[in-house]
């Protein structure tokens, strides 16, 4: 099943950008998630069903797995992530 | 199941949810009650910025003495509280300015006061100029690291302790969020490209504008930082003071270091992060024309922000031209005051 990489960017701080000194990551086994998270993400990666939030400050999530074909990512709402995943992401200083 | 009725999850996975044989009874019911509401919410709120954009481009403008009289009367101002979970608003929070939780008194007190700003310096009635209520729900989620304006009402976390401390501690994140609201209903601006930069320079500027007024800072006084108040014992322990610095964007003290001059414009750059250049020409233009920011500078800015319909792809050249307009119209008799601003502009590449 492979690993799901999650990073957080955007809010107030202004994570993930480019000379940003803080990061907000974290990863899971795929092969852990419960039937709901695991159906949950794949529509993330299969659909267009969760588009970026463009509300001001909030998080998206970048949202990343390895495929046969190679690394596949798609860009998220916070919300959209099951919230147990959500607890994998720890805040750190670069 | 409580996290799960989250506004802002898309309405086509709410439905999906909704109809999940694996979830319970009682789970679908919550997805289907959340679905049938989502749509409704949006709706509402993007009638209501339309509303309040059409009116103020087609009606007469009302009389100065009816606009005070509306600007005195006492906005609807509530405090929820999440109690760290994640659904919007929360429990509300009784009688907030005298409650005994410090972030729910706290958060009264500077929503009132960033009406207060906007009210007695721009002559603006709350966010949509119309007496629009300010909701705020505070205590998102478990050691939230974020403050964020959803559309309709402000959210503040209690921060992690370590990198951050409670993001109501910070009176410039608080008026940041209101201004993304006063943006909404005015300009219009997108959240991407350049006006998505141009829309997070505007919380900024009206944020440190509306910290150094709190204070009584004069330009030369303030030290135009952004969230210096909200940075925990970890951040500063590694030497750093603010998540952004107006006065010098690029600089190592800044937990978001940010570009100073418009040639370092990428594409797809984040709005947190290209904000730098907007802001850095406020910053020289306010101290160039000294005394206080929201005296000149700001008028100037917010006339630039509220006096033309809205643009939601505003570009940075058009709004430093908008200003530069502005500050001929308001001090027709100053010319050096729209010099100031034109090199302000200048220094940035704009």
């Amino acid at each position: 099943m492979g690993l799901l990489h999650m990073e957080r960017v955007g809010g107030v701080a202004g994570f993930g950008t480019t000379r940003s000194r803080i990061r907000s990551h974290g990863q899971c086994d795929l092969a852990t998630l419960s039937r709901d998270e695991a159906q949950r993400i794949e529509a993330l990666f299969q659909s267009q069903a969760a588009p970026p939030s463009s509300a001001a400050d909030t998080f998206n999530l970048r949202l990343t797995r390895d495929t046969p074909a190679g690394a596949e990512t798609v860009v998220v709402p916070e919300s959209a992530v099951p919230s147990r995943l959500l607890a994998c992401i720890k805040d750190e200083l670069l | 199941m409580r996290a799960c009725v989250c506004q802002i999850i898309p309405p086509d996975v709410l439905a999906r949810l909704a109809k999940d044989r694996k979830l319970t009874p009682a789970q679908r019911r919550a997805f289907a009650r959340a679905a049938k509401l989502e749509p409704e919410w949006r709706g509402l709120r993007g009638a209501t910025t339309r509303v309040a954009q059409l009116c103020r481009d087609t009606l007469p403008a009302a009389p100065v003495a009816a606009v005070a009289t509306a600007a005195q009367a006492p906005l609807s101002i509530t405090v929820f509280d999440c109690e760290h979970g994640n659904v919007l608003p929360g429990r509300s929070v009784i009688q907030p300015y005298s409650s005994g939780d410090e972030t729910a008194r706290r958060t009264f007190a500077e929503t009132t006061e960033v009406a207060r700003f906007y009210r007695e310096i721009f002559g603006r009635n709350s966010l949509d100029g119309d007496g629009m209520a300010l909701m705020s729900s505070i205590h998102y989620s478990v050691d939230y690291n974020n403050a964020f304006w959803n559309g309709g009402q402000m959210v503040y976390g209690d921060g992690d302790g370590e990198i951050f401390l409670d993001f109501t501690r910070a009176t410039d994140v608080i008026a940041h969020e209101l201004t993304h609201g006063v943006t909404q209903f005015t300009a219009g601006l997108a959240y991407e490209g350049e006006a998505g930069g141009l829309n997070e320079s505007i919380s900024d500027v009206f944020g440190t504008m509306f910290r150094q007024w709190r204070t009584g800072q004069s330009v030369a006084a303030a030290d135009w930082l952004i969230g210096a108040d909200i940075l925990g014992p970890g951040a500063k322990a590694r030497g750093y003071t603010c998540l952004r610095d107006l006065a010098d964007p690029g600089a190592g003290h800044c937990l978001a270091p940010q570009p100073s001059h418009f040639s370092q414009l990428r594409k797809a750059m984040d709005p947190h992060e290209s904000s730098g250049i907007a802001n850095h020409a406020f910053q020289r233009a306010a101290v160039a024309l000294e005394g206080n920011s929201w005296d000149i500078a700001g008028r100037i800015w917010y006339q630039g922000l509220t006096a033309t319909a809205p643009s939601p792809n505003l570009t940075m050249k058009v709004f430093a031209n908008r200003t530069r307009a502005a500050a001929s119209k308001l001090f027709s008799g100053r010319p050096a005051i729209r010099a100031a601003v034109d090199a302000a502009w200048k220094a940035v590449g704009l």
